[in-house]
This record gives C-alpha cells, structure tokens and sequence, in this order.
C-alpha cells in the first residue's frame, strides 16, 4: 500500500501525557489560517506549459510555499519553578506550514498522492513542567475539473493510538483524500506548531528539487529577533531574500520558478547534488541546554565561513566531560602492551592505542559516539607520551555536506589525526588503524590539535584526507571451479577472496563482533581472566554467518549456491600487519553450465560479479557519478576442463575485452593452461567522483562488465 | 480486507519487528518454550443460551539453552478482545498498534513483553484477555512463535451451552493429542496436549500460515450457517440515503448498453478503474460494507466498499446482484464446515441469473470479467438470498486462461539475436503486468517496458515499443518490440552457438530445503507459451538442436521441440502449471524436475558452416 508520507519539521519527542481525541478546533484554526493567505500562485487552473520540464509527467506540482513563523516566549511558569529553580520560559514557538498544490494527471498519481499520515499531539514533561510540546493539522481541498471544490473533511481522519487506558496516547492522525480522480488539483497543507523550552528547533531542510516538476516554490521565514538564525544555501539554491518588520521580526524569503524534479537513480548524493536550503533556528541564550560560548546570540547568518563552526566545535570538545574509565582501561593496555613489545615504533605505539581505545569502548557498559571515541583516543595518546602530534578533528562522508557547509557542531563525524594519519571509527570492524571507509577519502576535515584543554584558544586547521589508488582498494577473488563428477552441470566453486583499503566495507558484515573483540585481545595481549566474556550464543551466530554467506554469494560472486559446504573467515583485516580482509567459501552453483548438442557451454562472465545495468532513462544523467573509492577488481578463474573436452579456441577469443579509458579500465583475457582454463578479468575505476562530462567514458567500462557477465566459454566434447 | 483473520487466530506470532522472519525453528534454538498454558473458558449469557464472552488465561514459560538472551511475549486485541492483565518478570507490557501493510486503518493492536531469560532460569509471561464480543472469538492455533516442548490448551463450554458449542480441528499432526471429559459442574472440556511444536515460520513460496498451522476452530456460537448469514447480512441492511446519485451515475454509464454481459463489464470496469483500494477495517467496518453512496462519493473503499458499490450499480440497471462473502486460499475450510466468521477474509459480488452465478471481484483490476483470480478459484462463497443464503462454489477455472505467450521472429547478427518479440498476455498474467506497469510513473514506464521485455538478458537493447489493450476494459494485452540481444549467439570459427531461451518468464525454480519445514506453494497456474522463428543465416546449417522435453506430472506439463529447415529453426515451448501444492516431502523431487526444466530451456542451437 502507498502512503504519501508528509515530512514533517517535527521533532520526535517522548510522550508522557494521555491527549484527548484529534483536536477539531486547532484543524479549523489551522485551515483558516492556511486558506486564507493570499499566494496568487495556489491557482488550480494555472495552465500547465507544453514544455519538456511538465511533459510525461504523472503529476506537476503548481506551488508550494513553506512558511515558518518562529518567536520566543518568555514568560512565568510556575510549574518550571518547581522543577528546575527557574521561573521563567525561555521558549521557542513555531508555525511552520507546507502548502502544496498538484495536479493529478494519471491514476498512479492519484493513488500516492491519496493517502496522509500526520503526526499527533505530542508533549514531553518532566513532573508537571512540560518542556516540549508540538502539534499537526491537516487540510486539503480537490479542485474539480468542472470548477467545483471539495473540501476535504479531516473529521474522517482515522487516529492510531499506543497504550491502554489512561495511558493510551495519539500516535499519527491518517487521512485518505475522498473524491480524488486523475484530472484533479489536489491542495493540502501540513501546519505545525511546536513549542519548545530552552532547546532548540530541529534543523529545516528546503529542498530545491522534489519527485515531480515544481511550478512555483516559495519559501519564507519570520523569526524572533533574539532567535540566531543560520542558514546555508547548497548545491546552488538561491540566497533567501532578508528584511525586517517594524517590531524587528526578521523576514527571509525566496520565491523561484520551474523547479526540475530530482535526479534518481545509482550513485547519487543528492547531499552534495540537490539544491537545498539548511536551516536552524537557534535558542543560544538559552542557559539549561549546552551552548558552546562561540554560539551566535541573535542575528541572521547565511553562509557563514566554516571557521565560525569549529570555533564551536573546539568549544564543545573543551568542554565535554567524559567518564575517566574509557581512557584509563585503554591506557593500562596500551601501556601493557608497550612493556611487552619493548621495540615498537610510534607508530606502532599509537595504533595500539587506538585498538586499546576502542576495545574499551565497545565493552564498556555505556556506549559511546565518534565524538566520545575521539576524546578518549586523544586522552590515551596524551598519557603515553606519543611524540607527534594529536588533534581532534571532524570530517563529513560524502554522504553528507562537505566539512565547510555544515551548520552545526552536532552534525560532522569526529575523529583523529595523528602526524598525518586519520583514525576515523566506523561500526565496520574490518578496517586497521588509520584506515576508513572510502567515503571519507578526498574529504576536507578540520583538525584542532594540541590538548584538549588549549582548545578555545587556537584555530582549527584544515586538511584535506589522502587519496587513495585504485590498486590500494581492491577485490581479489580467485575461483577453482570443478564440474560435478556426477552431473556435469553442476560446478564445485572453492573461493578465495581478499579484500584490502576502502574495499574491505563491502564484506564487513561477515565479521561479527565477537570474533573482532577476541582478536583484538589476542593482539593487545589480554589475558584471559581479563577478557571481556561475550554474551553470545554461538549457534546463532553460526545461523546468521551462513546466512551472510549466502547473501555474499548472492550479491558479490553473483549467484545463488545451490549448497554451501564451508566457509571460513581467514582475517578480519582489522590488526596492523595484517590488511586484509580474507575468506574462503567452498559451494555448488548450477545454472551455469548449458549443452549444445555434445558440447558444453560454460556462462563464466557470471562469476564475476553482478555488475549493475545503466538502462532507460538512466542512461541520460545530469550529476555527476558519485562513488566511495577509486577501487580495483580482480578476478581469476581456474576451470578443470573436463575430461573428454577441450576449450573452444575461438570461444576464448571472444572473452578477451581491453578497455581502458580516463575512467578506469576492464580488461578480461581467457587462456588454456595445463588443462585448466583461465579467466583473469581486471576491473578499474580510478575516481570516487566522475564528472559528469565523463559519463560516457564511465559507462563505457560499466557496459563493458554488464557484456562480460554475458560471456561464456565453449568446450567441444573431443572425438 | 475485512475479516481481519489475524487477531481471531490469537497466535503469539511476534510483531515487535525485533523477531522478525526467524531462523529454522530447531529444537536447538537458543530460547524456547518450555511450558504453555492457555485456558479459554466460555462464559455463557445470563440465560445462557448463548456464549457471552470467553476469558482466556496464558502462560509462557521461557527457557535460555545456552546463553541469556531476550525473549518476546504478544498477544494481539482490538475492539472486541480486550488485554486484562500482561506481566513478566523486570518488564511492563507495551501496547502497540499493528496495522498490517495492506490495510489503511484498524484497530488491530498487540501487547507485547519483552524480556531478559537467564541461562537455566525459566521465566514466565502471563497472560488474561476476554473475547468481549463472541464472535471474534473462532480459532485457537496451536502453533508459537518459538519452539515449544510443552503445550496443553483446554476449552471448557459450560454445561448450557455444551449441546451447541463444539471444535473442528484442523491441520493435526502426530504430536497433538486431544480428549474431552466432562468436568465436576458439567462443563465440557477439551484438552490438547501439544509436545515438540515447530514454531511459526514464514517461509519463502511457502502456503498462507493461517491454512497449514494446526488449529482449532470452535464452533456454535453461530448455529449453522443460517445464523452466521443473518449476523452477516445484517451489516449490510442499512438503508443508503445517497443511493439517488449511485442509481443516476449507473444509468448513465450504461446508457448505450444494450446487453446484460455490457452492463455488467462497464459498470466492473468503472469501479475497478475509478474507486481506490483503500481498507478500513475497525471495530464493525471489519464486517460493515460502506454504504454504495458513501464508496462512490470517497472513491475509495475496500473489497467489501466496492462489492457494495457495484452490487448497487448493478441493481440500478436491473441485474440481479448480490454480495458474497468468500475465504481465499489463505482460509482452508468452507462455511459449511465452519460456520464462523473466520471461514471469510473477502468480499465479492454475485450475478445471479436463473441457475447460474456469474462472480465478479471489484479489487481485480485488469481481470476479464469471467475470470476469477486464482486466490478464490475452488473456495465457497456464502450468497445473498433474502432472508436466507446460497452456498456456491466459484470454479475452478483452467490456467489456460492465464496466457503469457511470445511470439520471436530472430535473425542472427554477429554475436547478437535481432528481431521481434510480441507477447501476449491474458487473463492473471495481464493483471500482474498491466498492475505493475501502472504503478510506475508514466516518466518510467518505458524504462519498466524495457527491463520486462529485455529478460533475462543482461546487455540487450529494445526499443520500437508498442503496446495496446492495456486499459482496464480490455482482454488482451499486447507488446511488441523489437530487440537486440547481445551474447545470445556466439560466432566460433565454423560454429554459431545459439541460446533461444525460448520461454522467458521465470516462474520455475528450486528452492533451499536446508531446514525447511514448510511444504512448497507454486506460483499461481498459468500458461507460458512461445513460438520461436530464427532465420539460418546464409551458408549454415543446423548442426545440433536440443531435444524434445517433454514432462507432464501433477505439477506442470512442459514441452520444448525444436525443428529446422533449410531456412529456419523453429522452436514452440510452452510450460503449464496446473497444481500449485509440493508436499515437503517431494520437495527434493520437485527441485530435481525445476533444475531439469532449467537445463532443456537453456539448451543451445548450433550451427555449422556448410562445405561446398
């Protein structure tokens, strides 16, 4: 079943007290609020141009207009007093409105533009000081094609609950529109109010681009003065336009026009590639929830230069206190370990502290973030006297914003750098000490070095992480394939398979914690009346690690076994010296092998992988290609040839593929040698982010591994 | 729809999503039950002729084999079932609501408790609810969502109500034994002792859950069928202060109509095409069709909304229409052995014309009228007649009907297969295909055309799509294309090697039986047909053509003959599946014949060059 999920500017908030039914005279207030702004542009006969922007589309959005009316409040609460010593709010109060006309061309617009979940009542208190409060009203109205207007009676919405008798509480109010046909102009709002005391809104995203075309978009925000508010403008979407009212309440807005809708589709970040506007509306005088003293207090910043954001972030690492126990069990085992490794480097040294720091992270009995991680990293290498320097940084993935958009001190990941090497953790429990998931390559990050406490008073500093070769992230598997004694159209696959750098993230899920937590004692020399005792249940796990091994079948050797014999994890790639993430699986597949009259046909290009086909409308791209790493793939296969065959020469020709371009390369060669026939394929792509003026190129080794999967090899029974 | 079967099966299946499609229920799963208990006690009404309410009293007692780990207690309650009491140790009950994903809204809530199990120390959840309204309360299943060693379920009818109240057991294995004694006061008490249970399991191509579970349907608060007909029918007895505007707009579209069988498909077709499906389902709307008026004025409505809907269009134009209540295959028993509303999950409507009944589903989009998907082919449908009802079965149709035939005129192009394809669908193959071309955005549906006409080939190029007939008001549905298939052929010295795959759509398969405890379920009858023609290209000749498969078991009936002259190779396959149910005990033979079919589909054509 479809539903239209309306994205609310909410924030989730723990409800505590039981609310009366769906509150029918806030849905009136709300929908006279909403229809009775004037926006010209909510005109439900607005012509929809013959052009290649609205043409062959299910729906077109006429206009969307999103105000957010935010002001503080402060005033007596008894209640607070009782509860905190504090007699006054000093809250935030929000109207935020999303207002959204469409016209329904076709039934399938009509089905997903027919359904709403809205959230309900929600508040939040400690006793009787409620600190969090928000609701959502919804309304709609169908512009008919004779004229006619239906309005939509939200008195039908039907309301989900949670828990039993006083304590049973509003969840989502859903709403199914009656009437609607394709033709129609569907209009509906989502009006929200949120109250919210000493804390902050949760951040605003406007986006620039939606599923379908936007005729019309407008944006416009009026905020209290003493709120800060900071906004960026990414991937190209417009400034917003500022002003002041009389009383001082500060006006932002932007109107544009013809809006494409959003690119979809394989390696997209629509983080980097889709414009949007990033928004917060801050209550930094608020003196209950931290702040870090950079904070701005009032005031509109747009785009403010990134250093005004480590400034915060160098606050917050200041001020951060974490327990002492983390570091000191780290450092007692890093230290250990020195005593008993007399000779080590300091590099050495330091990577031991890293796997000291996060061994007693994962065992300890709360859990820890990046932020923690990093502290407690810096806090052990400062107690061991590592010469080169520490710094605490943050970095994005480019999942997300570059490190010099963010908007905020709680939105990068935290990490390490030490001298020049990156230690970033990740919940992959593959990579070694200074080695990350590929995402994080090429990225800027801002660093903060020296000691925690000298923190407000220096200037972060940026870096931009290595880049890496394609060969230092690569995927080697080397098959030896057999046919079935018994039943020629069954092979024996006995894997070998070697995963090293950023690559290593692709299989990670085979290692399981358990298995990561003992190496790492083993390395670190825990003794084993000090090992941490795993909870778990080893048959389960024996369960769960069959099971990723019949999905790594499915999605990286790219067929389904008909029947796993073994597999074994060689190494988890995790330890220094030892970088590889290494496994080996033996399994019958069928399937692959055809008959032509007395000769065989042997599909070998689908043990290569399942490489992803670019087809239809997907072949036109407008981003550029978005990817972790620059990677290399090798494969060699070793097929017996079976006795009584012999390899079709001209077959073995054909599998021969040189393609090498500024993207990257894919090369196969096939061969006879000592009865075996050899397959060795070469996959290379040599950027993590393809330009878009190279798609082509990028598509032409993507074709190419797609036709080599068609590839197959022909033993001619022998006379 | 409706009936939501769910809640009446009062199973512990587990919802929290924190278990999920678990693991092979084997004895050596970590946490498993231990002891249950579950005592439903039948409260008769004050005059105690019939059943008031029914409490029931559970208790699960968990134990951890090797390590502590979680265990997870529900029970689902709604409307008419209430939760009197949940408990188990160091935790509070959570009450959730649970919304299956097909339906919009109801009222379908669980209760669970989640908690820690020590290793060697059993613990205990308990459970007391009451079936407020007695006929919600139909079926006891005697499965758990975990393995179970131990479980007694005792039904205790009080002494009134005895003669009228009585069990249908279903599904009964070895491990089930059952007993009735007559307790001190005269009560009735039947006893189940369950021992070794496999928990519930989903299952990939497996049958519906609530048809192969073992369960017990208790039965009497309805009398007979008569009873339950007139509990049903009066749901459906409230007068339509809209029906005006329902009558006017049947009129019309039937305006130019000069036949029943036209009346009939347009005003189908209409709501299939104009109403939504959209269920809700709480408390009485379980069972309460909306009013004609009010489906027509919301455009939306579930299967019971749009039979109401078309049994008033119907009415309006002077055809005799009724509604019918009916179970899909996910339901096992007919009316007539249970007479319970958990025999139904499903509404239809009914032609009745003299003897015969013509059935028409309104959520079967796509479907001819005539055709019944196969979901209610073979089940028993509970008919409208008054003041009393007809019992009448929906037929058995052929998979005939069901056609996904591909015509291929091909022509060999260095290592490529060019050429035509057309492909015609009938019947539950259009359905399936026109439901899902539908749902892509009309931006997206080439590419949809494309993916569906270039498999299984990786690297093929179609283009020239043309479609027709794919309304809602057709019968056939065509495509044609014409397609290049890259790797199709292979050019080796004085050989060309060709795959066909004359039959494309896969629908054949093995499955894993590595600790499957479920037999296996087909996929739907249908036909596969194809008629292949490839041009022998200049100076070749057939060297080798596959053989003729041939199989014909109760399962499918599958032909491939290739033929040649000195023009062509000609290749008719077709594959029938005509019974859906492999027992799990033939499920290895079963993989044998789906790996054989494989391999003669995939089979090759060679082609030599001719030596002058």
């Amino acid at each position: 079943m479809r539903r239209y999920l309306v994205v609310l500017i909410s924030i989730i908030i723990m409800s505590v007290s039981a609310n009366a039914a769906r509150d029918e005279k806030f849905f009136k207030k709300a929908a006279e609020f909403v229809w009775g702004m004037n926006v010209p542009q909510f005109d439900p006969k607005t012509h929809i141009p013959d052009s290649s922007l609205y043409n062959n589309e299910s729906a077109v959005i006429i206009a969307v207009y999103d105000l957010v009316g935010v002001k503080h409040v402060e005033q007596t609460n008894i209640s607070k007093y009782r509860t905190t010593g504090r007699a006054y709010t000093n809250a935030t109060e929000a109207k935020i409105v999303h207002r959204c006309m469409v016209k329904l061309m076709d039934q399938n617009a009509v089905e997903k533009f027919s359904e709403f979940d809205i959230s309900a009542k929600q508040s939040s208190a400690i006793n009787s000081y409620s600190y969090q409060y928000s609701n959502s009203a919804f309304g709609a109205r169908v512009h008919k094609a004779d004229g006619s207007i239906i309005e939509v009676d939200c008195s039908e919405a039907y309301t989900v609950t949670q828990g039993k008798g006083r304590k049973e509480e509003e969840v989502e109010h859903k709403v199914a529109i009656p009437g609607l046909e394709p033709g129609d102009v569907l209009e509906y709002f989502v009006y929200d109010e949120q109250w919210v005391d000493e804390k902050d809104l949760a951040p605003m995203i406007f986006p620039f681009a939606y599923a379908h075309p936007v005729m019309y978009f407008k944006i416009e925000c009026q905020v209290d003065p003493i709120l800060t508010i900071e906004y960026r403008t990414l991937n190209g979407a417009p400034l917003l336009m500022g002003s002041v009212m009389k009383d001082g309440t500060r006006v932002l807005e932007v109107e544009t026009i013809n809006l494409t809708k959003a690119e979809s589709g394989n390696w997209l970040a629509p983080n980097r590639q889709q414009p949007m506007i990033k928004m917060y509306i801050l209550n930094n005088n608020s003196t209950m929830v931290y702040h870090p003293k950079s904070a701005r207090r009032g005031g509109v910043f747009c785009n403010l230069p990134p250093v005004r954001y480590y400034d915060d972030i160098s606050h917050v690492l200041h001020d951060l206190v974490l327990p002492k126990r983390v570091a000191s069990r780290a450092t007692k085992i890093a230290n250990k370990y020195i005593e008993a490794n007399p000779n080590l480097n300091q590099r050495q040294i330091i990577d031991a502290a890293w796997l000291a720091t996060i061994y007693s992270a994962l065992i300890d009995e709360d859990s820890h973030d990046q932020m923690n991680l990093s502290i407690f990293f810096a806090d052990v290498l400062k107690k061991l006297k590592v010469k080169p320097m520490v710094g605490i940084g943050v970095i994005n993935s480019r999942a997300k914003s570059p490190i010099t958009e963010i908007l905020s001190w709680k939105e990068p990941t935290y990490m390490n750098m030490v001298g020049d090497s990156c230690y970033i953790y990740t919940n992959d429990l593959c990579f070694q000490p200074g080695e990350y998931i590929g995402d994080f390559e090429g990225e800027k990050a801002a660093v903060l070095w020296g000691d925690r406490d000298d923190f407000i008073n220096i200037s972060a500093v940026e870096a931009t992480l290595p880049t890496s070769r394609a060969n230092q992230n690569t995927f080697r598997s080397q098959i030896n394939v057999s046919f079935n004694p018994d039943d020629n159209t069954i092979l024996n696959l006995q894997r070998s398979v070697n995963f090293t750098g950023a690559n290593k993230e692709f299989a990670s899920a085979l290692i399981d914690r358990g298995r990561y937590l003992r190496e790492l004692e083993a390395f670190l020399g825990i003794p084993e009346k000090d090992q941490y005792e795993l909870k778990t249940d080893s048959v389960k796990i024996k369960e769960v690690t069959e099971k990723n091994f019949r999905t790594e079948a499915k999605t990286i050797l790219g067929v389904e076994p008909r029947e796993i014999y073994s597999y074994e994890i060689k190494e988890i790639g995790a330890l220094p010296g030892s970088p590889n993430l290494s496994y080996t699986t033996n399994c019958d597949v069928d399937n692959l092998v055809k008959k032509a009259g007395r000769d065989l046909i042997v599909e070998v290009g689908k043990l290569f992988g399942k490489p992803y086909e670019v087809k239809g409308t997907e072949r036109e791209r407008k981003e550029a290609v978005v990817r972790n790493t620059p990677s290399q793939n090798r494969y060699s296969l070793s097929l017996e040839i079976p006795e009584g065959y012999t390899v079709n020469d001209a077959s073995l020709q054909k599998i021969n593929t040189n393609i090498a371009n500024e993207c990257g390369a894919f090369y196969a060669q096939a061969r006879v040698a000592e009865n075996k026939l050899v397959v060795q394929v070469n996959e290379r792509y040599l950027q993590y982010v393809v330009p878009i003026e190279r798609w082509s190129k990028f598509l032409e080794l993507i074709d190419a591994s797609v036709a080599f999967s068609n590839a197959s090899i022909v033993l001619n029974k022998v006379n | 729809m409706a009936l939501n079967l769910k809640y009446r099966l009062l199973t512990t299946i587990s919802a929290l999503c924190l278990i999920t499609l678990m693991a092979s229920a084997k004895p050596d799963d970590n946490i498993v039950l231990e002891n249950v208990e579950e005592i439903y006690t039948i409260v008769a009404s004050k005059d105690s002729a019939v059943i008031e309410k029914v409490k029931v009293n559970k208790e699960l007692t968990f134990t951890a084999q090797r390590v502590d780990e979680k265990a997870y207690a529900t029970e689902y309650y709604n409307s008419y079932i209430s939760v009197d009491k949940a408990s188990a140790p160091g935790t509070k009950p959570v009450y959730l609501s649970d919304i299956d994903d097909g339906i919009f809204y109801d009222d379908s809530k669980l209760c669970g408790l989640g908690f820690e199990v020590k290793k060697g120390k059993p613990a205990t959840a308990k459970f007391e609810l009451t079936f407020n309204s007695p006929e919600y309360f139909t079926t006891i299943a005697l499965a758990e969502s975990y393995y179970t060693r131990n479980k007694i379920v005792k039904i205790i009818v009080p002494q009134s109500l005895v003669s009228s109240i009585s069990v249908v057991e279903k599904s009964f294995q070895p491990n089930i034994v059952s007993s009735v004694e007559s307790g001190k006061k005269g009560e009735r008490i039947y006893t189940y002792k369950v021992t070794n249970m496999e928990k519930i399991k989903r299952e990939e191509a497996a049958p519906e859950i609530s048809a192969i579970v073992p369960r017990i349907y208790v039965i009497g608060h309805f009398a007979d069928c008569q009873a339950l007909y007139r509990y049903l029918h009066a749901f459906t007895d409230e007068p339509d202060p809209g029906i005006e505007e329902v009558n006017k707009l049947a009129q019309e579209l039937t305006i130019d109509c000069t036949t029943q069988e036209q009346r009939i498909s347009r005003l189908t077709h209409w709501v299939q095409q104009y109403i939504r499906y959209i269920a809700v389902e709480h408390g009485e709307y379980g069972h309460r069709p909306d009013l004609a008026s009010e489906v027509l004025r919301k455009r939306y409505g579930d299967c019971k909304g749009m039979s109401s809907l078309l049994k008033a269009m119907l009415i309006a134009v002077g055809i005799d229409a009724r509604l019918a209540w009916i179970g899909t295959r996910a339901i096992e028993q007919d009316w007539s052995e249970v007479p319970s509303s958990s025999s139904g999950n499903h509404m239809i409507c009914s032609v009745v014309d003299g003897d015969s009944i013509l059935f028409i589903d309104g959520t079967a989009s796509f479907l001819p009228i005539g055709n019944y998907s196969y979901n209610i082919q073979g089940q028993q449908a509970l008919i409208e007649n008054g003041d009393t009802y007809m019992l009448h079965r929906v037929p058995l149709q052929s998979p005939d009907n069901n056609c996904d035939s591909l015509r291929a005129v091909m022509a060999i192009d260095g290592d490529c297969l060019v050429g035509t394809l057309d492909n015609t669908l009938s019947g539950s193959s259009r359905m399936t295909f026109c439901s899902a071309l539908n749902r892509n955005d009309v931006a997206y549906r080439n590419d949809f055309l494309l993916s569906y006409m270039s498999y299984p080939r990786k690297n093929a190029e179609i283009s020239n799509i043309k479609i027709s007939g794919d309304s809602i008001t057709d019968v056939l549905t065509t495509l044609s294309v014409q397609s290049r298939e890259h790797g199709a052929c292979q050019h080796l010295g004085d050989a060309i090697y060709v795959e066909l795959l004359p039959l494309r759509t896969k629908i054949i398969e093995t499955y894993d039986l590595k600790d499957r405890i479920l037999d296996i379920r087909l996929p739907n009858p249908k036909v596969l047909m194809s008629d292949f023609t490839l041009a022998i290209p200049e100076g070749f000749a057939v060297d080798y053509i596959p053989e003729e498969y041939c199989i014909d078991n109760e399962w499918i009936e599958a032909h491939i003959a290739y033929a040649f002259d000195r023009k062509n190779v000609t290749c008719k396959a077709s594959l029938k599946i005509k019974n859906t149910l492999v027992p799990l005990d033939r499920a290895k033979e079963w993989n044998k014949i789906a790996r054989q079919f494989s391999q003669a589909l995939s089979q090759q054509i060679t082609l030599k060059k001719i030596n002058l």
